[in-house]
């Protein structure tokens, strides 16, 4: 696995537990203050996903278009990563 | 607190951001080539230069996370994160930032180690005019502040 694929699992993951917490939040005490921490911080990561997979070289279009889907971006690069380590 | 956070924003810009533009901007000129070229450009291609040219773009541009990481701590300490034109200075320098790490320094990388006959060069000359161009973008939205209260 190269430096850019790992950076992007790191990343991917980081980002789908962050939009996972934001959406426990909303779905159970909406606290306006984690709020507050959880949105910045999972924009952050939305945003270093989507540039990383946009800009990323020998990277497949599938795992372009989909690391830029809102809420479900991390999760779908994760599926698209492990995809292509299962490859031979 | 806050002038002191956003003289090193700005001096980190400054010093950290400016010297990268400059040794992108000058590695195509520098990088050696395969082909045979004539007048002026032979003497110019050096692979020294060249050398010195991608690390100052790789140390330089280590150096220079420090300029959002500042503005970002800046920006939460006024209380303005939201504003507009911060999150599109932020969306533009992630861009920047991404496009350095991701294709012009490995770019350099590979015109030093495999040079060809010029067309990474060239498609590096572009990139980097794109990478100075949104650095421009971001430097207007910081000083004229669209969407903000105060402006």
């Amino acid at each position: 696995m190269t430096g850019l694929l790992r950076t992007l699992a790191v990343l991917s993951a980081l980002e789908t537990v962050s939009v996972f917490a934001l959406l426990v939040n909303v779905a159970t005490v909406r606290d306006g203050t984690l709020a507050d921490v959880l949105g910045p911080v999972h924009g952050a990561l939305y945003l270093a996903v989507a540039v990383t997979a946009l800009l990323g070289r020998g990277l497949t279009t599938r795992t372009r278009v989909s690391a830029l889907v809102p809420v479900l971006s991390g999760p779908l690069t994760m599926v698209n990563l492990r995809v292509l380590a299962n490859l031979p | 607190m806050e002038s002191l956070l956003l003289s090193a924003h700005v001096v980190a810009g400054i010093l950290f951001v400016g010297p990268v533009a400059v040794a992108t901007s000058l590695f195509p000129r520098y990088a050696p080539v395969t082909v045979a070229v004539g007048g002026p450009q032979r003497v110019e291609r050096s692979m020294d230069t060249a050398r010195a040219l991608h690390r100052i773009t790789r140390v330089y541009g280590l150096l220079a996370i420090a300029v959002p990481v500042v503005g970002l701590l800046l920006a939460s300490v006024q209380g303005r994160t939201t504003e507009v034109w911060v999150v599109v200075a932020m969306v533009l320098t992630a861009v920047a930032g991404g496009l350095l790490a991701l294709q012009l320094a490995p770019l350099q990388g590979e015109a030093l180690t495999a040079p060809d006959d010029g067309a990474r060069l060239r498609r590096l000359g572009m990139l980097t005019g794109l990478f100075n161009a949104l650095w421009v973008v971001v430097v207007v939205l910081m000083i004229v502040r669209p969407g903000s209260s105060y402006a």
